[in-house]
Protein backbone atom coordinates (compact mmCIF):
# COMPACT_ATOMS: atom_id res chain seq x y z
CA UNK A 1 0.00 0.00 0.00
CA UNK A 2 2.39 2.60 1.29
CA UNK A 3 4.36 1.89 -2.30
CA UNK A 4 1.26 2.39 -4.17
CA UNK A 5 1.26 5.83 -2.33
CA UNK A 6 4.77 6.26 -3.09
CA UNK A 7 4.18 5.39 -6.51
CA UNK A 8 1.74 7.98 -6.97
CA UNK A 9 3.57 11.04 -4.96
CA UNK A 10 6.25 9.95 -7.20
CA UNK A 11 4.73 10.50 -10.12
CA UNK A 12 2.20 13.30 -9.71
CA UNK A 13 3.33 15.24 -12.47
CA UNK A 14 3.21 12.59 -14.90
CA UNK A 15 -0.01 11.18 -14.06
CA UNK A 16 -1.78 14.65 -13.76
CA UNK A 17 0.20 15.30 -17.34
CA UNK A 18 -1.39 12.21 -18.96
CA UNK A 19 -4.65 12.91 -17.25
CA UNK A 20 -5.14 16.30 -18.37
CA UNK A 21 -3.25 15.75 -22.04
CA UNK A 22 -6.26 13.08 -22.25
CA UNK A 23 -9.22 14.93 -21.45
CA UNK A 24 -7.93 17.83 -24.21
CA UNK A 25 -7.45 15.13 -26.50
CA UNK A 26 -11.25 13.77 -26.02
CA UNK A 27 -12.36 17.40 -25.90
CA UNK A 28 -11.21 17.91 -29.67
CA UNK A 29 -12.13 14.92 -30.68
CA UNK A 30 -15.76 15.60 -29.69
CA UNK A 31 -15.37 19.04 -31.18
CA UNK A 32 -14.85 17.42 -34.61
CA UNK A 33 -17.92 15.34 -34.24
CA UNK A 34 -20.03 18.73 -33.59
CA UNK A 35 -20.89 17.10 -29.84
CA UNK A 36 -18.64 19.63 -27.96
CA UNK A 37 -19.78 20.64 -24.35
CA UNK A 38 -21.53 24.23 -24.70
CA UNK A 39 -19.10 25.74 -22.09
CA UNK A 40 -15.81 25.27 -24.53
CA UNK A 41 -17.98 26.93 -27.73
CA UNK A 42 -16.92 30.83 -27.75
CA UNK A 43 -20.69 31.18 -27.72
CA UNK A 44 -20.77 31.61 -23.72
CA UNK A 45 -20.95 34.61 -22.13
CA UNK A 46 -17.26 35.88 -21.60
CA UNK A 47 -15.95 34.92 -25.35
CA UNK A 48 -18.72 35.86 -26.69
CA UNK A 49 -18.70 39.27 -24.92
CA UNK A 50 -15.21 40.20 -26.11
CA UNK A 51 -15.66 39.28 -29.38
CA UNK A 52 -18.35 41.10 -29.60
CA UNK A 53 -16.65 44.56 -27.90
CA UNK A 54 -13.71 44.84 -30.59
CA UNK A 55 -16.19 43.98 -33.41
CA UNK A 56 -17.91 47.36 -32.15
CA UNK A 57 -15.28 49.16 -32.02
CA UNK A 58 -13.10 47.10 -35.49
CA UNK A 59 -16.58 47.96 -37.12
CA UNK A 60 -16.27 51.62 -37.07
CA UNK A 61 -13.27 51.62 -39.75
CA UNK A 62 -15.18 49.78 -42.76
CA UNK A 63 -18.03 51.94 -41.91
CA UNK A 64 -18.20 53.16 -45.27
CA UNK A 65 -17.17 50.14 -46.80
CA UNK A 66 -20.21 47.95 -45.49
CA UNK A 67 -22.36 50.81 -46.09
CA UNK A 68 -21.98 50.86 -49.83
CA UNK A 69 -22.63 47.42 -49.67
CA UNK A 70 -25.90 47.70 -47.84
CA UNK A 71 -26.39 50.45 -50.28
CA UNK A 72 -25.74 48.14 -53.44
CA UNK A 73 -28.28 45.70 -51.92
CA UNK A 74 -30.70 48.01 -51.39
CA UNK A 75 -30.62 49.15 -54.87
CA UNK A 76 -30.20 45.32 -56.25
CA UNK A 77 -34.06 44.64 -54.25
CA UNK A 78 -35.56 48.29 -55.20
CA UNK A 79 -34.95 47.40 -59.29
CA UNK A 80 -36.43 43.81 -58.32
CA UNK A 81 -39.51 45.11 -56.61
CA UNK A 82 -40.09 47.60 -59.81
CA UNK A 83 -39.75 44.78 -61.74
CA UNK A 84 -42.61 42.66 -60.02
CA UNK A 85 -44.82 46.02 -59.28
CA UNK A 86 -45.16 45.67 -62.95
CA UNK A 87 -45.18 41.81 -64.48
CA UNK A 88 -45.67 39.13 -61.93
CA UNK A 89 -45.08 36.08 -64.16
CA UNK A 90 -42.84 33.87 -61.98
CA UNK A 91 -40.96 33.98 -64.74
CA UNK A 92 -39.39 37.49 -64.11
CA UNK A 93 -39.53 36.40 -60.67
CA UNK A 94 -37.00 33.92 -61.32
CA UNK A 95 -34.71 36.15 -63.35
CA UNK A 96 -34.73 38.83 -60.51
CA UNK A 97 -33.45 36.19 -57.74
CA UNK A 98 -36.43 36.63 -55.71
CA UNK A 99 -37.89 32.81 -55.92
CA UNK A 100 -36.81 31.78 -52.42
CA UNK A 101 -39.03 35.11 -51.12
CA UNK A 102 -41.74 33.94 -53.22
CA UNK A 103 -41.41 30.29 -52.35
CA UNK A 104 -41.46 30.40 -48.60
CA UNK A 105 -43.18 33.67 -47.72
CA UNK A 106 -43.12 33.93 -44.79
CA UNK A 107 -39.67 32.72 -43.95
CA UNK A 108 -37.94 34.32 -40.65
CA UNK A 109 -35.65 36.09 -40.54
CA UNK A 110 -32.94 37.39 -38.32
CA UNK A 111 -30.33 40.63 -39.01
CA UNK A 112 -27.15 39.35 -36.88
CA UNK A 113 -22.96 40.32 -37.44
CA UNK A 114 -20.50 38.00 -37.49
CA UNK A 115 -17.98 38.88 -34.14
CA UNK A 116 -15.96 36.18 -35.06
CA UNK A 117 -14.65 34.49 -37.94
CA UNK A 118 -12.09 31.88 -38.83
CA UNK A 119 -10.99 30.00 -41.72
CA UNK A 120 -7.34 29.04 -41.64
CA UNK A 121 -8.21 25.87 -39.76
CA UNK A 122 -9.92 22.86 -41.00
CA UNK A 123 -12.73 22.66 -39.09
CA UNK A 124 -13.87 26.86 -38.97
CA UNK A 125 -16.69 28.52 -37.04
CA UNK A 126 -18.53 31.82 -37.25
CA UNK A 127 -19.72 33.42 -34.01
CA UNK A 128 -22.75 35.55 -34.33
CA UNK A 129 -24.03 38.70 -32.04
CA UNK A 130 -27.58 36.54 -31.27
CA UNK A 131 -28.62 34.37 -29.76
CA UNK A 132 -31.97 31.97 -28.03
CA UNK A 133 -33.35 35.37 -26.73
CA UNK A 134 -33.24 37.01 -29.93
CA UNK A 135 -35.09 33.64 -31.36
CA UNK A 136 -32.23 31.65 -32.74
CA UNK A 137 -32.34 28.03 -32.63
CA UNK A 138 -29.93 24.85 -33.80
CA UNK A 139 -29.92 24.42 -37.72
CA UNK A 140 -30.93 27.35 -38.77
CA UNK A 141 -29.00 28.46 -42.09
CA UNK A 142 -26.63 31.63 -41.92
CA UNK A 143 -26.66 34.01 -45.17
CA UNK A 144 -25.64 36.34 -46.41
CA UNK A 145 -27.80 38.21 -49.70
CA UNK A 146 -25.20 37.21 -52.12
CA UNK A 147 -24.88 33.66 -50.77
CA UNK A 148 -25.10 30.68 -48.37
CA UNK A 149 -22.18 31.11 -45.36
CA UNK A 150 -23.56 28.54 -42.67
CA UNK A 151 -25.25 26.59 -40.12
CA UNK A 152 -26.11 27.33 -36.52
CA UNK A 153 -24.61 24.61 -34.29
CA UNK A 154 -24.91 25.81 -31.03
CA UNK A 155 -27.18 28.61 -29.26
CA UNK A 156 -26.35 30.61 -25.92
CA UNK A 157 -28.40 33.38 -24.22
CA UNK A 158 -26.84 35.93 -26.35
CA UNK A 159 -24.80 34.73 -28.37
CA UNK A 160 -24.44 31.71 -31.47
CA UNK A 161 -21.79 29.66 -33.49
CA UNK A 162 -22.24 28.52 -36.48
CA UNK A 163 -20.75 25.73 -38.93
CA UNK A 164 -18.50 27.82 -41.46
CA UNK A 165 -19.13 26.26 -45.49
CA UNK A 166 -15.35 26.14 -44.57
CA UNK A 167 -15.61 23.28 -42.34
CA UNK A 168 -15.09 19.77 -43.63
CA UNK A 169 -18.35 18.48 -41.62
CA UNK A 170 -20.45 20.51 -43.66
CA UNK A 171 -22.55 19.53 -45.91
CA UNK A 172 -25.15 21.74 -48.21
CA UNK A 173 -27.62 20.40 -50.94
CA UNK A 174 -27.12 22.52 -53.56
CA UNK A 175 -28.49 22.40 -57.64
CA UNK A 176 -27.41 24.12 -60.84
CA UNK A 177 -30.09 27.17 -61.52
CA UNK A 178 -30.63 25.59 -64.87
CA UNK A 179 -31.54 22.19 -64.33
CA UNK A 180 -32.96 20.11 -60.95
CA UNK A 181 -30.07 17.89 -61.00
CA UNK A 182 -28.61 18.09 -57.04
CA UNK A 183 -25.55 16.71 -55.63
CA UNK A 184 -23.97 18.02 -52.26
CA UNK A 185 -21.69 21.09 -51.46
CA UNK A 186 -17.91 20.00 -49.63
CA UNK A 187 -15.23 22.08 -48.51
CA UNK A 188 -12.26 19.84 -49.31
CA UNK A 189 -10.15 21.72 -46.56
CA UNK A 190 -7.35 24.08 -47.74
CA UNK A 191 -8.66 26.82 -50.16
CA UNK A 192 -10.98 29.74 -48.78
CA UNK A 193 -12.23 30.60 -52.00
CA UNK A 194 -13.05 26.88 -53.22
CA UNK A 195 -15.61 24.49 -52.32
CA UNK A 196 -16.51 21.04 -54.18
CA UNK A 197 -19.49 19.68 -55.07
CA UNK A 198 -19.81 16.08 -55.52
CA UNK A 199 -22.42 13.61 -56.57
CA UNK A 200 -23.67 15.49 -59.67
CA UNK A 201 -24.19 12.45 -62.06
CA UNK A 202 -22.60 12.89 -65.46
CA UNK A 203 -25.28 13.25 -67.52
CA UNK A 204 -26.23 16.34 -65.85
CA UNK A 205 -25.69 19.38 -68.41
CA UNK A 206 -23.50 21.89 -66.50
CA UNK A 207 -20.75 23.60 -67.65
CA UNK A 208 -17.93 26.11 -66.01
CA UNK A 209 -19.32 29.81 -65.12
CA UNK A 210 -23.08 27.83 -64.32
CA UNK A 211 -24.61 29.51 -60.99
CA UNK A 212 -25.52 27.22 -58.39
CA UNK A 213 -28.35 27.98 -55.61
CA UNK A 214 -29.50 25.87 -52.70
CA UNK A 215 -31.66 23.18 -53.16
CA UNK A 216 -34.60 23.12 -50.85
CA UNK A 217 -34.42 19.21 -50.21
CA UNK A 218 -32.91 19.76 -46.63
CA UNK A 219 -34.75 21.92 -44.01
CA UNK A 220 -32.30 24.54 -43.37
CA UNK A 221 -32.08 27.36 -46.81
CA UNK A 222 -35.05 27.72 -48.49
CA UNK A 223 -34.89 27.14 -52.19
CA UNK A 224 -33.25 28.69 -54.50
CA UNK A 225 -30.77 30.79 -52.21
CA UNK A 226 -27.60 31.77 -54.15
CA UNK A 227 -24.39 29.44 -53.41
CA UNK A 228 -21.99 30.04 -55.79
CA UNK A 229 -20.47 29.72 -59.92
CA UNK A 230 -18.89 26.71 -61.27
CA UNK A 231 -15.21 27.01 -61.49
CA UNK A 232 -13.92 23.93 -62.84
CA UNK A 233 -15.35 20.23 -63.97
CA UNK A 234 -13.25 17.38 -63.66
CA UNK A 235 -14.77 14.35 -64.90
CA UNK A 236 -12.86 11.26 -63.72
CA UNK A 237 -13.42 8.18 -66.08
CA UNK A 238 -13.70 6.19 -63.24
CA UNK A 239 -16.45 7.47 -61.32
CA UNK A 240 -20.40 7.69 -62.37
CA UNK A 241 -20.25 11.31 -60.92
CA UNK A 242 -18.31 14.94 -62.04
CA UNK A 243 -15.92 16.62 -59.19
CA UNK A 244 -17.06 20.24 -59.90
CA UNK A 245 -14.79 22.87 -58.21
CA UNK A 246 -16.82 25.60 -56.98
CA UNK A 247 -16.17 29.73 -56.29
CA UNK A 248 -18.97 30.75 -53.77
CA UNK A 249 -20.15 34.44 -53.92
CA UNK A 250 -18.98 36.02 -50.77
CA UNK A 251 -15.83 35.89 -49.55
CA UNK A 252 -16.09 34.04 -46.80
CA UNK A 253 -12.86 36.12 -45.12
CA UNK A 254 -15.01 39.20 -44.71
CA UNK A 255 -17.75 38.97 -43.10
CA UNK A 256 -20.61 40.99 -40.74
CA UNK A 257 -23.81 41.41 -41.70
CA UNK A 258 -25.75 38.28 -42.23
CA UNK A 259 -28.95 37.36 -42.02
CA UNK A 260 -30.14 33.97 -40.13
CA UNK A 261 -33.24 32.30 -41.58
CA UNK A 262 -35.70 29.67 -40.79
CA UNK A 263 -38.30 28.00 -42.70
CA UNK A 264 -41.50 27.88 -41.21
CA UNK A 265 -42.07 24.33 -41.99
CA UNK A 266 -38.85 23.18 -41.12
CA UNK A 267 -40.14 21.91 -37.66
CA UNK A 268 -42.96 20.33 -39.03
CA UNK A 269 -40.76 18.56 -41.92
CA UNK A 270 -38.08 17.29 -39.60
CA UNK A 271 -40.65 15.75 -37.09
CA UNK A 272 -42.57 14.14 -40.17
CA UNK A 273 -39.57 12.68 -41.23
CA UNK A 274 -38.51 11.41 -37.75
CA UNK A 275 -41.78 9.82 -37.39
CA UNK A 276 -41.21 8.06 -40.29
CA UNK A 277 -37.91 6.41 -39.41
CA UNK A 278 -39.68 5.51 -36.15
CA UNK A 279 -42.20 3.25 -38.05
CA UNK A 280 -39.46 1.92 -40.05
CA UNK B 1 12.90 38.69 -7.12
CA UNK B 2 11.17 37.70 -3.93
CA UNK B 3 8.26 34.70 -4.78
CA UNK B 4 5.42 36.86 -4.16
CA UNK B 5 6.36 39.01 -7.20
CA UNK B 6 7.54 36.47 -9.05
CA UNK B 7 3.77 34.97 -8.41
CA UNK B 8 2.58 38.37 -9.91
CA UNK B 9 4.43 38.10 -12.56
CA UNK B 10 3.21 34.85 -13.66
CA UNK B 11 -0.61 35.58 -13.04
CA UNK B 12 -0.20 38.69 -14.97
CA UNK B 13 1.54 36.59 -18.06
CA UNK B 14 -1.30 34.49 -18.07
CA UNK B 15 -3.80 37.01 -18.36
CA UNK B 16 -1.67 39.22 -21.31
CA UNK B 17 -0.94 36.34 -23.32
CA UNK B 18 -3.96 35.19 -23.29
CA UNK B 19 -5.39 38.48 -24.83
CA UNK B 20 -2.54 39.04 -26.70
CA UNK B 21 -3.25 35.74 -28.56
CA UNK B 22 -6.85 35.95 -28.84
CA UNK B 23 -7.49 39.41 -29.41
CA UNK B 24 -4.82 40.29 -31.74
CA UNK B 25 -2.50 37.34 -33.07
CA UNK B 26 -5.55 34.86 -33.62
CA UNK B 27 -6.64 38.08 -36.29
CA UNK B 28 -3.49 38.01 -38.52
CA UNK B 29 -3.50 35.11 -40.84
CA UNK B 30 -0.39 34.78 -42.67
CA UNK B 31 -0.72 33.41 -46.74
CA UNK B 32 -4.36 32.30 -45.79
CA UNK B 33 -3.01 29.38 -43.41
CA UNK B 34 -0.28 30.55 -40.74
CA UNK B 35 -1.84 31.85 -37.30
CA UNK B 36 1.14 32.49 -34.86
CA UNK B 37 0.84 31.12 -31.31
CA UNK B 38 2.49 33.61 -29.40
CA UNK B 39 0.88 32.05 -25.51
CA UNK B 40 3.65 29.46 -25.72
CA UNK B 41 5.95 32.72 -24.20
CA UNK B 42 3.87 31.67 -20.66
CA UNK B 43 5.44 27.97 -20.96
CA UNK B 44 8.47 28.74 -22.23
CA UNK B 45 9.27 31.61 -19.59
CA UNK B 46 7.40 29.90 -16.61
CA UNK B 47 9.91 30.49 -13.73
CA UNK B 48 12.51 27.61 -14.21
CA UNK B 49 12.40 27.25 -9.89
CA UNK B 50 8.33 27.15 -9.86
CA UNK B 51 6.51 24.15 -9.28
CA UNK B 52 6.26 21.85 -12.14
CA UNK B 53 2.71 20.87 -11.11
CA UNK B 54 1.28 24.51 -11.25
CA UNK B 55 3.18 24.83 -14.55
CA UNK B 56 1.26 21.70 -15.93
CA UNK B 57 -1.93 22.80 -14.62
CA UNK B 58 -1.58 26.49 -15.75
CA UNK B 59 -0.61 25.75 -19.26
CA UNK B 60 -3.79 23.77 -19.71
CA UNK B 61 -6.18 26.10 -18.23
CA UNK B 62 -4.29 28.63 -20.79
CA UNK B 63 -4.57 25.90 -23.72
CA UNK B 64 -8.68 25.86 -22.62
CA UNK B 65 -8.97 29.48 -22.72
CA UNK B 66 -7.82 29.36 -26.11
CA UNK B 67 -9.91 26.69 -26.85
CA UNK B 68 -12.69 28.42 -25.92
CA UNK B 69 -12.42 31.43 -27.64
CA UNK B 70 -11.02 29.37 -30.99
CA UNK B 71 -13.78 26.32 -30.99
CA UNK B 72 -10.98 24.08 -31.21
CA UNK B 73 -12.74 21.92 -28.11
CA UNK B 74 -8.90 20.69 -26.45
CA UNK B 75 -6.70 20.83 -29.14
CA UNK B 76 -4.77 23.90 -27.61
CA UNK B 77 -5.18 22.45 -24.05
CA UNK B 78 -3.32 18.86 -25.02
CA UNK B 79 -0.90 21.30 -26.84
CA UNK B 80 -0.05 23.47 -24.00
CA UNK B 81 -0.11 20.63 -21.48
CA UNK B 82 2.24 18.30 -23.62
CA UNK B 83 4.89 21.08 -24.48
CA UNK B 84 4.32 22.23 -20.14
CA UNK B 85 5.33 18.72 -19.33
CA UNK B 86 8.73 18.39 -21.77
CA UNK B 87 9.54 21.49 -21.43
CA UNK B 88 12.34 19.93 -18.53
CA UNK B 89 13.65 17.58 -21.34
CA UNK B 90 13.90 20.84 -23.95
CA UNK B 91 15.92 22.47 -21.69
CA UNK B 92 18.19 20.35 -20.97
CA UNK B 93 18.70 19.51 -24.57
CA UNK B 94 18.87 23.23 -25.56
CA UNK B 95 21.07 25.02 -22.86
CA UNK B 96 22.65 21.70 -21.08
CA UNK B 97 22.58 20.96 -17.03
CA UNK B 98 23.18 24.59 -15.86
CA UNK B 99 19.60 25.38 -15.70
CA UNK B 100 18.94 22.77 -13.24
CA UNK B 101 21.43 25.59 -10.72
CA UNK B 102 19.30 27.77 -11.40
CA UNK B 103 22.29 30.16 -12.81
CA UNK B 104 20.79 31.52 -16.27
CA UNK B 105 17.38 32.86 -17.49
CA UNK B 106 15.81 32.11 -20.91
CA UNK B 107 16.54 34.92 -22.46
CA UNK B 108 19.42 35.53 -21.08
CA UNK B 109 21.05 32.80 -22.63
CA UNK B 110 23.48 32.74 -25.87
CA UNK B 111 21.18 33.25 -28.66
CA UNK B 112 21.85 29.57 -30.43
CA UNK B 113 20.83 27.89 -27.57
CA UNK B 114 17.89 30.43 -27.46
CA UNK B 115 16.58 29.36 -30.57
CA UNK B 116 17.36 25.64 -30.40
CA UNK B 117 15.14 25.86 -27.12
CA UNK B 118 12.42 27.45 -28.84
CA UNK B 119 12.00 26.25 -32.28
CA UNK B 120 12.14 23.03 -30.90
CA UNK B 121 9.77 23.94 -28.08
CA UNK B 122 7.04 25.37 -30.99
CA UNK B 123 7.51 22.65 -33.50
CA UNK B 124 6.68 19.91 -31.11
CA UNK B 125 3.29 22.27 -30.01
CA UNK B 126 2.10 22.81 -33.67
CA UNK B 127 2.66 19.14 -34.61
CA UNK B 128 0.22 18.32 -31.81
CA UNK B 129 -1.71 21.04 -32.30
CA UNK B 130 -2.59 20.71 -35.96
CA UNK B 131 -2.59 17.08 -36.08
CA UNK B 132 -5.44 17.27 -33.44
CA UNK B 133 -7.01 20.14 -35.22
CA UNK B 134 -7.35 18.52 -38.12
CA UNK B 135 -8.76 16.00 -36.90
CA UNK B 136 -7.97 13.40 -39.55
CA UNK B 137 -4.56 12.13 -41.03
CA UNK B 138 -5.62 12.48 -44.13
CA UNK B 139 -4.76 16.12 -43.92
CA UNK B 140 -1.27 15.52 -43.69
CA UNK B 141 0.44 17.47 -45.94
CA UNK B 142 -1.67 20.32 -45.19
CA UNK B 143 -1.24 19.52 -41.00
CA UNK B 144 3.20 19.67 -42.20
CA UNK B 145 2.99 22.20 -44.12
CA UNK B 146 1.34 24.71 -41.38
CA UNK B 147 3.35 23.29 -38.45
CA UNK B 148 6.54 24.15 -40.14
CA UNK B 149 5.71 27.49 -41.94
CA UNK B 150 3.54 28.84 -38.36
CA UNK B 151 6.56 27.24 -36.14
CA UNK B 152 9.32 29.65 -38.27
CA UNK B 153 6.92 32.64 -37.54
CA UNK B 154 5.80 31.63 -33.81
CA UNK B 155 9.26 31.33 -32.94
CA UNK B 156 10.41 34.79 -34.85
CA UNK B 157 7.80 36.70 -32.90
CA UNK B 158 8.74 34.47 -29.45
CA UNK B 159 12.43 34.90 -29.47
CA UNK B 160 11.53 38.90 -30.26
CA UNK B 161 9.33 38.90 -27.69
CA UNK B 162 12.12 37.56 -25.06
CA UNK B 163 14.50 39.95 -26.00
CA UNK B 164 11.85 43.19 -25.72
CA UNK B 165 10.10 42.30 -22.33
CA UNK B 166 12.58 40.33 -20.38
CA UNK B 167 14.45 42.13 -17.71
CA UNK B 168 18.65 41.95 -19.02
CA UNK B 169 19.53 42.42 -14.81
CA UNK B 170 19.67 39.65 -12.44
Amino acid sequence: MQQIIDFFIRNKNFLLFLLLFSFGISLSQKAHSGLYTRNIASSNRISGGIFAQITDIKSYFSLKQRNETLALENARLLAAKHKIKHSDSKDTLSRAGLMPLLDSSNLSVIQAHVINNNYHKRKNTLTIDKGALDGVEMDMGVVSSDGVLGVITHVSDHYCVAQSVLNTNSRIIVKSKKSNHFGTLIWPGDKVDELLLTEIPKIAPIAPGDSLVTDGKSTIFPRGWPVGQVIDIEDAAAQDYLDIRVRPHTDMTDLYHVYLLQRPEAQEIRELENTMTDEL
Amino acid sequence: MNSSTQWLTVIGRFIAVLLVQVLIVDRIVLFGFANPMVYCYFILLYPLSGNRLWLILSSFSLGLCVDMFNDTGGAHAAAAVFLAWIRPVLLNFAFGVSYQYNTTKVPNAPIGQQIIFVSSAVLIHHLILFSLEAGSWSYWPLVFKSTFITAALSTLILLSAFQLFSRKTT
